[in-house]
């Protein structure tokens, strides 16, 4: 296998591979809150304690 | 026979454990990375100290063992990526699915970089770990060299040092790509609330990434199936134990791991060599050109969506989490206080993890 190959072939996998996971979580995700979820209020302080985490946290 | 090690001391280990300080004043006083660079400074130390032994090979060392046991076999960075999982949230991935794409436009950093490399003279297998940096991802990185040039740990420790520094570095190396890729009105764009995910979404999430995932590129599985199997330990609810040990104790046991392990590989003779500073260069280049990947497919979202997108949010595609989502957060409010992007960075910013992880795998997949 060339370089080229390798090149074309990873870069269009990576998409590939991303593009399913775009259609299969749109996909689960309209079934589950179709059929399985309730609806329920939205969480302020919920949110806000997310985003101080991600605020405080270290890098990977 | 007892020998004095002042009068063994080469100039390359003299050079080296220069370096190791380096690192550690940087880790300490600077904060870069200081969980990281903390261990790997002082192994750098031990490992450039004369006629210890602690690098040998027979009999083992300490830091020959726990390389040849736990990095070279790949299992640090997977537990490494077991404790990330524990501490990532796809909330903001869940409730807009198609930043996974800003995710995968950002590897295209990880592929100009391999191209590149070539063209300076690597081979095909040194060329992919080197590429990998543009993934911005530490672990993946790590491990992507292993499996592809695991007999060169020159190279491995360059692709490491290289990519641990850029992600400390992504506050200063993404703001002037993103300016020059932007306009001032496009920065400013403010994006509207995201819905609310589902306590069961984010439970069938990890489940779902891991089979398609296994099914599509099985040789990424490794890094996916942990990053994923530790956020099922968060997300159930059921796990807490289990999510709070991968992300807290167990991770902290694999990051000293991996700094000795790395520090391992930073001798003399094989760190300080030309094709070092090349890879250090190829890494600039590599995590440049993956800001510049997500921030033009950031602009497509822009015009698709008739100025809703903020484009500055397709540069948090790489996976640095979460200092990418945070500079993309600090941009915004520099040009309007009211602005809230992280959260809609914070997207892209874990479908980056997930993309660099797949692009790892890919080549591994072909190469190794």
């Amino acid at each position: 296998m060339n370089e080229l190959e390798v090149i074309l072939i990873g870069i269009g996998v990576v998409f590939l591979t991303l593009s399913i996971l775009t259609m299969a979580t749109y996909f689960f995700g309209w079934i589950i809150n179709k059929y399985f979820v309730e609806e329920e209020e939205d969480d302020k302080e919920k949110i806000a304690a997310i985003v101080a985490a991600i605020q405080a946290r270290g890098g990977d | 026979m007892f020998e004095v090690g002042l009068f063994a001391i080469t100039w390359q280990q003299a050079v080296m454990i220069g370096i190791g300080i380096l690192l550690l004043y940087l880790g300490i006083f600077k904060e870069m990375e200081p969980l990281l660079l903390g261990p790997i400074g002082f192994a750098v130390i031990l490992a450039n100290m004369p006629l210890t032994g602690i690098t040998g090979e027979d009999p083992a060392g300490l830091l020959y063992a726990v390389y040849e046991n736990f990095i070279g076999t790949g299992y640090i960075p997977l537990i490494i990526f077991l404790g990330i999982g524990t501490m990532t949230d796809f909330s903001p991935l869940l409730a807009n699915p198609k930043n996974f794409l800003l995710g995968a436009a950002a590897q295209v950093g990880i592929f100009l970089a391999l191209g590149l490399a070539i063209l300076i003279g690597f081979d095909l297998s040194a060329a992919a770990s080197i590429g990998i940096i543009g993934g911005a991802d530490g672990p993946t990185a790590i491990y992507a060299a292993t499996q592809l040039v695991g007999e060169r740990p020159g190279i491995i420790a360059a692709v490491t040092v290289s990519a641990y520094s850029y992600m400390a570095l992504v506050p200063i190396i993404q703001p002037p790509i993103i300016k020059a890729l932007t306009t001032k009105k496009q920065r400013k764009i403010k994006m509207g609330k995201m819905r609310k995910v589902s306590r069961l979404e984010k439970i069938v999430f990890p489940i779902g990434v891991t089979i398609i995932v296994g099914l599509i590129v099985p040789s990424a599985l490794p890094l996916v199936g942990m990053l994923m199997l530790g956020n099922l330990f968060q997300t159930s609810g059921v796990m807490d134990r289990l999510s709070d040990t991968g992300g807290n104790a167990l991770m902290d046991i694999a990051t000293i791991l991996l700094g000795l392990g790395v520090g391992f590989l930073m001798t003399g003779d094989t760190f300080l060599q030309i094709q070092t500073i090349q890879i250090l260069l190829l890494g600039v280049f590599a995590f440049a050109t993956a800001t510049a990947g997500g921030t033009l497919f950031g602009q497509l979202y822009y015009k698709i969506s008739k100025g809703k997108v903020n484009p500055m949010i397709g540069a948090a595609g790489v996976s640095a989490v979460p200092m990418a989502s945070r500079v993309v957060q600090k941009m915004g409010q520099e040009e309007d206080a009211d602005s809230h992007l992280l959260m809609h960075a914070m997207g892209p910013n874990v479908a980056g993890v997930i993309g660099s992880a797949t692009a790892a795998g890919i080549l591994i997949g072909l190469l190794a």
